[in-house]
């Protein structure tokens, strides 16, 4: 199995705001915020409580790419994407947002984990 | 290497651009150390070693200016001493000396508005003071505080 730890991609249709990744991060460097909506489902039946997406920031100034927010996310929405060279002016830069890592997002069958 | 420490001596504020200029006109003329300590609750101390690099072995002499924790100001060696001009810079931000007479004491190392002096004793330790972000939660509930094996963290 290889994995190339270059970047991280994230898959916000998977994420179910969970919060996995942030409490087992070991220096803080993801925060997600969230919300929740009541959704009746197609075709009838009780409401369900879905939690919503509302921003993923992950500080790649403070990641040590140790692989931990991958290996724990049950839905796989986190992953190792190949983009080694995503340089920022400050360190402000290296915060990259929802949109961000949605577009590092490599597909959910080009790697292995 | 030489023993400095021998040297070291104590000088009052007002005299301080005084000692360090008699001191270049001793032959002392290598700048081997420019800093300070944070003596809380006793103020702080800057200290500057400087070296004879003519003669062997090489002898030193330390000298040392005790500066109030609140508002430390020390006149600047930059014109004696060019070398000086970024250690000043650097004990600016890390400890907040104003150097008078400086030309320029903008941060040297810290990213661009950084606030407060983090060689002080009195500045808080970034890893104490950040909230964890797993406090937050989509339910709006606060589940626990803090990582589970936290020093301090609630069970």
């Amino acid at each position: 199995m290889t994995t190339r730890r270059g970047v991280l991609g994230l898959d916000p249709a998977a994420c179910t705001v969970c919060m996995l990744c942030v409490r087992d991060c070991p220096d803080w460097c993801i925060t997600i915020e969230g919300h929740q909506e009541r959704v009746a489902p197609e075709g009838g039946g009780r409401s369900r409580l879905v939690n919503v997406l509302d921003a993923f920031t992950i500080d790649f100034g403070l990641c040590m790419y140790c692989g931990i927010c991958v290996e724990v996310c049950p839905h796989d929405a986190l992953r190792w994407a190949p983009a080694v060279d995503y340089p920022a002016a400050d360190a402000d830069g290296l915060v990259h947002d929802l949109p961000q890592l949605a577009a590092w997002w490599p597909g959910r069958d080009a790697f292995e984990r | 290497v030489t023993s400095i420490t021998a040297d070291a001596r104590s000088v009052d504020a007002a005299a301080w651009r005084d000692s360090v200029a008699a001191a270049l006109d001793d032959g002392y003329r290598f700048l081997a150390l420019y800093s300070a300590v944070d003596q809380d609750p006793n103020g702080l101390e800057v200290l500057l070693h400087l070296l004879d690099v003519e003669v062997r072995p090489l002898r030193g002499v330390a000298l040392q200016v005790a500066l109030p924790a609140d508002a430390p100001s020390v006149p600047s060696l930059a014109d004696l001493l060019p070398t000086a001009a970024w250690h000043e810079r650097e004990l600016h931000e890390m400890f907040g000396i104003a150097f008078p007479g400086h030309p320029g004491l903008e941060p040297l190392l810290l990213p661009p508005g950084f606030a407060g002096h983090p060689l002080r004793k009195s500045f808080p330790l970034a890893g104490r003071a950040a909230a964890w972000p797993g406090d937050a939660d989509p339910s709006g509930r606060v589940r626990r505080s803090g990582p589970l094996g936290r020093p301090g963290a609630p069970r």
